[in-house]
């Protein structure tokens, strides 16, 4: 099992993070983050699991300061190296993208100009982010294409991002990306809508990349057998909220957040043949555990209101595994209204 | 051993486009017995949306037949076509774009049993009531429209319509592909539920491979217009025979930390081509590891190579050969019995 | 150690005594208003205008008892007053009353120009767009040319040929537009017949012509009611000139561009109140309906 090297200073620290977004009628502020804490350690692919709605794209569009108006960071700081992110203003922000963070998203195609071509594009980056010169620059963009598993990089650098096929262009998103030399990849979903076997090449260059480089990665996917093959550590949203966070094999061997045990619970595995599913009995929404001398429980975020919840905190389970909890008093003691 | 009600032979679509002719699907045959489960798996470019499309009549084939219960359907008339349409439906994979946004849940479920007059006009609301049970939709949505409903309520609709006419046949084209993880789970108990209480066949059209074994009994691998393997589901995931079957389940991630070391992904260089000339031969030869002179002529048969129909269309395997020639994709280097720990 | 929901309910509350509950929203305070809240006040007076000139042509006659036709010698060319609201013409009919009453035959004119050329553009837009085939290609070759004659011209020459009365008016000017309905509503079917849930109806077993009337072209018509919106206060504009140059309706019959058109010689003169207020009306008309229809393309495109 491969851990994470958390001996030097990590890579992002989020601390109480929360973005709110207004409604339409603009009244209401609605809240799609509420109090997010970890961190992005140095030479690490951390997961970020959620479903829609869990508030995992918000939190990482904030990292890089990208948070669309009106909506907006109300509170927490997210440190990247040793800036604050959070109300950063344009020219800091620009100084961060690229050299400290980058981002990756669903669709590259969309994320490519369009207009220019890709070996010129690639050889921008080298050129503004390393400081080469447009010569040096077009061999290291060739170079880069190599790199990245791109077959004929001549013809692929000569060509316009509609002529590629959705895996290379992700290849050559990944490819520029690296090419700014980034402390932290950022990659949102990043194989949405690509062939299973393309999808199984592209995170295959992301782990080599991340291992030669010690380049950080925090990857946002919904599918559990990506973080399984690909993630050290991975952190589970639920709502707004960080339920769950810990080592990849302690999250699934021993989930401990009812909102974690029923995603695992409810995931479907290509290599066994099909046991029988029982989604119909609800799954439970509480579940309860002792740290040291303190009784908890996490109860999973759609449960809070109903069972009128105090408020929880991040409580550590075993080295690395934190959970989302709440105290609970012995029964019978008194409460201070 | 039932009579096959769906019997596809030679199924060829071709479309022309400025860059050439593009043959999207050439020569698919299979059968789907009564009641059957029937999985179609494959990549982009596979032809497996096409086939679909071809079967519901939302195109006419460029060459093949499509046999039902034995009469021959493929270039039947339009309005000859839609007096059948009862019996086979299809369930999309988008229900935000499959649903009229102007219609309600009501009035999306009626038309189904109006047009085939399946109950009396006074009979048809408690008979959507009745649809929407069986789908597990909550009976207030019955008037809102599908901008109020979540994705999967809407998809759940989506069924409801499909099974409406009581058909003996449903196509399901990637029904979950666009709904979150938990509702995808839902979906799909609800979809093995009501093939086991309606008993209706099925072809479920997916990438998603592990839903594919949960759902079906038989399994059809396509890739560039062919079918390249088929056979029951435990002998196509256990005992893959097509290189390329084998590349594409080894490249399904498996959800478990454990199984990470051991792993052995098989790679197909390049990409899947985009066709504009026909294919001779087999159609992964310029990607495979083990491609002869003699696979790029002629039409790939197709070779018995396992029990229960489970066949190949790989000349690795013609006159009883049966190389070993990939270590089997979820299993670590050594096969152990049980396949894999929890 | 057990823990049972009433554990849980009985933990200590902490954050001034409130039990905690997830991701309340939050009321904005009146200082941080998001920029995308905003009445529509341009809307408002759009509807407000409108109304009031719908009531002037419902119940504006019956506001005065003077005739918009017979003409009164003893009361020429006299300007607004008490009794004349608006003035009298140089026939000596009061002003006002004509203008109402030519609010009546406006708003008419207005809303059946318009139903005219919605509904058999959209029909025609709808059919051709669904069935394609060379009756699009002739169709649209037809539409091109009335398309390269600016609006008014044609609605001219196409009175002039049949002929000016207020029916021939309506007519000639819903030709006119009937060609940007037909566009609209072909363009909107192109892409409508590809969609997933016209094939979902197909696959159910619905009859095409089913499926373009009922399932299409519904969907068809948001971007065509838009329009139409629009033809309201134009197609105004265009009978109103029609009648102003004498080429539409005629004289004594009370139509704001004729009533215009009385008070053209006198302008120099200085009795200006001939033309000015039905010049008024004309403009506070057109202003109303686009204003509306402001309104209503935001709502539609909102969705």
């Amino acid at each position: 099992m491969i851990q994470s090297t958390t001996a030097t200073a990590p890579r992002a620290r989020i601390e109480s993070l929360s973005i709110a977004f207004p409604n339409e009628a603009g009244d209401r502020l609605i809240p799609v983050v509420r109090d997010v804490s970890f961190t992005v350690n140095r030479n690490e692919i951390i997961g970020l699991v959620g479903e829609s709605g869990s508030g995992k794209t918000q939190t990482s569009l904030a990292i890089l300061g990208l948070t669309r108006p009106p909506g907006r960071v109300t509170g927490g700081h997210i440190y990247v190296g040793d800036d604050d992110v959070v109300g950063m203003n344009e020219a800091g922000l620009r100084k961060i993208r690229g050299r400290k963070a980058a981002m990756i998203f669903q669709s590259p195609r969309t994320s490519l100009n369009p207009l220019m071509k890709i070996g010129d594009q690639i050889a921008r980056v080298y050129m503004r982010h390393r400081g080469m010169d447009k010569a040096t620059a077009a061999r290291e963009s060739l170079a880069m294409l190599r790199k990245v598993g791109i077959a004929g990089p001549e013809r692929v650098a000569g060509s316009y991002p509609h002529q590629l096929s959705g895996g290379m262009a992700q290849r050559v998103m990944i490819g520029m990306m690296v090419a700014c030399g980034p402390e932290l990849l950022i990659a949102d979903e990043p194989t949405t809508g690509l062939d299973v076997t393309i999808q199984a090449q592209i995170f295959e260059l992301i782990t080599e990349v991340q291992a030669e480089t010690y380049m950080s990665v925090l990857l946002i996917t919904h599918d559990l057998g990506v973080v399984a093959e690909t993630c050290h550590r991975v952190a589970v949203m639920q709502k707004g909220r960080m339920v769950e966070i810990g080592p990849v094999g302690e999250i699934f061997n021993r989930p401990v957040h009812p909102y974690t045990r029923r995603l695992l619970g409810a995931m479907l595995r290509p290599d066994r043949p099909p046991g029988d599913i029982v989604p119909g009995e609800s799954p439970s929404d509480t579940n309860s555990f002792t740290v040291g001398d303190r009784s908890l429980a996490a109860v999973s975020v759609d449960a809070w209101k109903e069972l009128a919840v105090s408020v929880p905190e991040m409580v550590e389970f075993a080295p690395g595994h934190a959970v989302l909890a709440h105290p609970i008093r012995p029964a019978g003691s008194k409460v201070i209204a | 051993m039932s009579v096959p009600f769906l019997d596809v032979q030679d199924l060829e679509q071709r479309f022309h486009s400025p860059a050439g002719t593009v043959h999207a699907v050439n020569g698919v045959s299979f059968t789907i017995r009564p009641g059957e489960a029937v999985g179609l798996v494959g990549e982009s470019g596979s032809g497996k949306s096409t086939v679909a499309k071809c079967l519901v009549r939302l195109q006419e084939p460029s060459g093949g037949k499509i046999l039902l219960h034995g009469k021959d359907v493929t270039h039947i008339g339009d309005g000859e076509f839609r007096s059948l349409r009862n019996t086979i439906q299809m369930v999309f994979q988008d229900p935000t774009m499959s649903l009229n946004p102007r219609l309600s849940v009501l009035q999306t479920l009626a038309e189904p049993l109006n047009v085939h007059r399946i109950v009396e006009r006074n009979q048809v609301k408690d008979r959507v009531i009745h649809l929407m049970d069986q789908v597990n939709l909550d009976r207030g949505l019955i008037n809102r429209r599908p901008h109020e409903l979540s994705g999967g309520q809407k998809q759940r609709v989506g069924i409801a319509r499909a099974i409406a006419t009581e058909p003996v046949f449903v196509i399901f084209d990637e029904p979950t592909s666009s709904l979150d993880m938990s509702i995808r789970i839902q979906i799909i108990t609800l979809i093995r539920r009501l093939q086991a209480e309606l008993g209706m066949a099925y072809l479920f059209i997916s990438h998603d491979l592990s839903t594919v074994r949960y759902l079906c009994s038989r399994v059809l691998v396509m890739y560039l217009g062919q079918v390249v393997e088929e056979g029951p589901v435990e002998e196509i995931f256990n005992n893959p025979k097509h290189p390329y079957t084998q590349a594409l389940l080894s490249a399904v991630p498996i959800p478990d930390p454990g199984m990470r070391a051991t792993r052995k992904r098989i790679v197909l260089p390049g990409e899947t081509p985009h066709l504009h000339t026909p294919i001779i031969g087999c159609p992964l030869a310029d990607r495979c590891a083990f491609v002869e002179p003699s696979h790029r002529t002629g039409r790939i048969p197709m070779i018995e190579i396992g029990p229960g129909g489970h066949r190949v269309a790989c000349l690795l395997y013609e006159n009883g050969a049966n190389p070993s020639i990939a270590p089997l994709p979820f299993h670590r280097a050594e096969p152990s019995a049980a396949g894999g720990q929890p | 150690m057990a823990s049972t929901i009433q554990d849980i309910q009985a933990a200590q509350p902490v954050f001034e005594g409130r039990l905690f509950s997830a991701l309340d929203s939050v009321d904005l305070a009146d200082g941080e208003l998001s920029h995308r809240r905003r009445r529509p006040y341009s809307a408002i007076v759009g509807f407000k205008v409108l109304g009031l000139i719908v009531l002037l042509a419902i119940f504006g006659p019956l506001l005065t008892d003077f005739s918009p036709t017979k003409p009164d010698t003893s009361a020429i060319l006299t300007g607004p007053s008490s009794t004349h609201w608006m003035g009298t013409d140089q026939y000596g009919r009061d002003v006002f009353t004509r203008v109402v009453h030519a609010a009546r035959l406006d708003l008419r004119i207005a809303v059946s120009i318009t139903a005219l050329s919605l509904v058999c553009g959209s029909l025609v837009g709808g059919l051709i767009g669904f069935y394609g085939g060379w009756i699009e290609l002739i169709t649209m070759r037809v539409i091109d040319v009335l398309v390269a004659f600016p609006g008014f011209i044609l609605a001219l020459g196409i009175t002039a040929m049949l002929g000016n009365t207020t029916q021939n008016v309506i007519i000639a000017v819903a030709i006119a537009y009937f060609p940007y309905f037909v566009r609209i509503t072909r363009g909107e079917m192109l892409s409508l017949r590809e969609a997933e849930f016209a094939a979902a109806a197909t696959t159910v077993g619905v009859k095409r012509l089913r499926i373009m009337f009922y399932h299409l072209l519904p969907n068809a018509l948001p971007p065509a009611l838009v329009q139409a919106t629009l033809t309201l206060g134009w197609g105004i504009l265009d009978a109103a000139g029609l009648s102003f140059l004498g080429v539409g309706i005629r004289p004594p019959t009370a139509e704001w561009g004729v009533l215009v058109g009385d008070g053209a010689q006198y302008i120099n003169s200085g009795e200006w109140w001939i033309s000015v207020f039905p010049g008024l009306m004309i403009l506070l008309a057109v202003l109303a309906f686009n204003l509306c229809g402001d309104w209503v393309r935001d709502r539609l495109e909102r969705r």
